[in-house]
């Protein structure tokens, strides 16, 4: 009976643990959707617009059922955060967008107080502007930079000499964008202590594409990895 | 793709993986979630951690993935998943293991917990009889579907269990299930229909 017990308590630890990481994922995934969902913000707001369709990735609507859930009241915490008005976008009964306003609203006559106060809409998160970068020392120079979570996308190929290293305090998600980063080094990326998410491009490193070491985290959502020698 | 350390986890959503040799492996007590992928190598195991003493306690989570394995250097085989430690691996419901001229799952230490829905299949182009090593250049092992190898003596073979759920689909050159024990009573609960009375 001790032995069945303390398989069931193992695998109960194991389970535990499984669904923490996945709820960490759902949590970071909806963090870099607002990052985007900010981007698309901005641009619109930029055209003049007062208004924007926006829908969800698929690294949202892909998740499973508790760990969408989680990531999706992140990201209407921060829509409420900011008062914009949004309504849902759904689609065969799941979340699938929003329809997102930031017009001011009028006032309706003889109704309630207004809930929201005269200052500017808060941002709603404190995740840096992506940078875009063409080149191995425009990227490490990014990441440095970066005081906050922050989301670098690249716009062309390049060749990295040494490995590009995400140290402890940094969040970074590394957008390729379709781009295709080469290492000389044995390893392309090493995550030594800080957190990375990669996704849609391509990484090709001698021996690793991705190291994760000291107490660092990484996501790989996409993309195409590849190594050519031993090690 | 590697995690190492205590307290180091990779998580990998989607995304196809080619490597020379092992395009995921964990060292050192690290975590490795698979929610998705195709993993491909073609000269020694697909997934895989070290044998060496001291190395392993890593967690290896795979699900949703097809695992494809290859070899090419003299007197190795290939391997889809090889555990050479004590280390907890969890493997499916939802993944493939096709490996060519090896062995789908060679476990040399650890808990390892392959679920209903999994499915491995091992091929070859070799002569009838092969085998090969993998890992290490002590024994060669033959291309069946699993093998629990407590008579390789790897460190972390104490307390080795292996588990294969009902529903696991085994199609081997060699046996679906191969128990390589000195123990009595290997640590090892697999489905009746591939019991060896």
């Amino acid at each position: 009976m001790a032995i069945i017990l303390s398989e069931r308590s193992v695998a109960l630890s194991i389970t535990k643990v499984y669904k923490e990481r996945l709820m960490q994922n759902a949590e970071l995934v909806a963090k870099k959707e607002l990052v985007s969902l900010s981007t698309a913000i901005d641009s619109a707001a930029q055209k003049g617009q007062d208004y924007l369709s926006f829908k969800l990735s698929s690294s949202i609507t892909k998740l499973a059922g508790e760990y969408k859930q989680a990531a999706i009241s992140v990201i209407e915490a921060d829509i409420r955060a900011a008062q914009y008005t949004a309504d849902r976008v759904i689609t065969n009964g799941e979340i699938t967008g929003y329809e997102i306003s930031w017009a001011e609203q009028e006032e309706v006559p003889g109704g309630d107080e207004p809930t929201g106060g005269d200052e500017p809409a808060p941002s709603g998160d404190d995740t840096d502007d992506g940078p875009i970068v063409s080149d191995a020392n425009s990227l490490m120079a990014a990441i440095d930079a970066a005081d906050n979570a922050v989301t670098i996308k690249l716009n062309d190929d390049f060749t990295v000499e040494n490995s590009v290293t995400i140290p402890q305090g940094k969040t970074v998600t590394l957008d390729l964008n379709g781009q295709t980063i080469t290492a000389d080094s044995a390893s392309a990326i090493v995550v030594t202590g800080g957190s990375l998410i990669l996704e849609n491009g391509t990484i090709t490193g001698s021996q690793r594409a991705l190291e994760v070491k000291n107490g660092g985290a990484a996501i790989v959502n996409d993309g195409t990895y590849i190594t050519t020698s031993e090690g | 793709m590697c995690a190492q350390g205590e307290n180091s986890s990779l998580t990998i959503n989607g995304g196809d993986f080619t490597g020379q040799e092992f395009a995921v492996m964990a060292f050192d007590g690290a975590e490795v979630v698979v929610n998705g992928g195709t993993y491909e190598t073609v000269d020694n195991a697909v997934f895989g951690t070290n044998g060496t003493a001291g190395r392993g306690n890593n967690t290896l989570i795979i699900n949703k993935a097809t695992i494809n394995g290859a070899i090419a250097s003299n007197g190795y085989e290939a391997c889809g998943v090889y555990v050479a430690n004590n280390d907890t691996v969890i493997i499916g419901p939802e993944v493939r293991i096709n490996v060519v001229n090896g062995c789908g799952v060679l476990m040399r230490g650890g808990d390892v917990t392959i679920k209903n829905g999994v499915e491995i299949n091992t091929i070859t182009d070799k002569e009838e009889g092969f085998t090969g090593w993998v890992g290490d250049n002590k024994t060669k092992m033959s291309q069946s579907g699993v093998i629990y190898h407590e008579t390789a003596n790897y460190p972390g073979k104490t307390g080795m269990k292996l588990t294969v759920e009902d529903g696991v689909s085994i199609n081997a050159v060699d046996k679906a299930i191969e128990i390589l024990s000195n123990e009595e009573t290997p640590n090892v609960f697999i489905p009746e229909i591939y019991q060896i009375a």
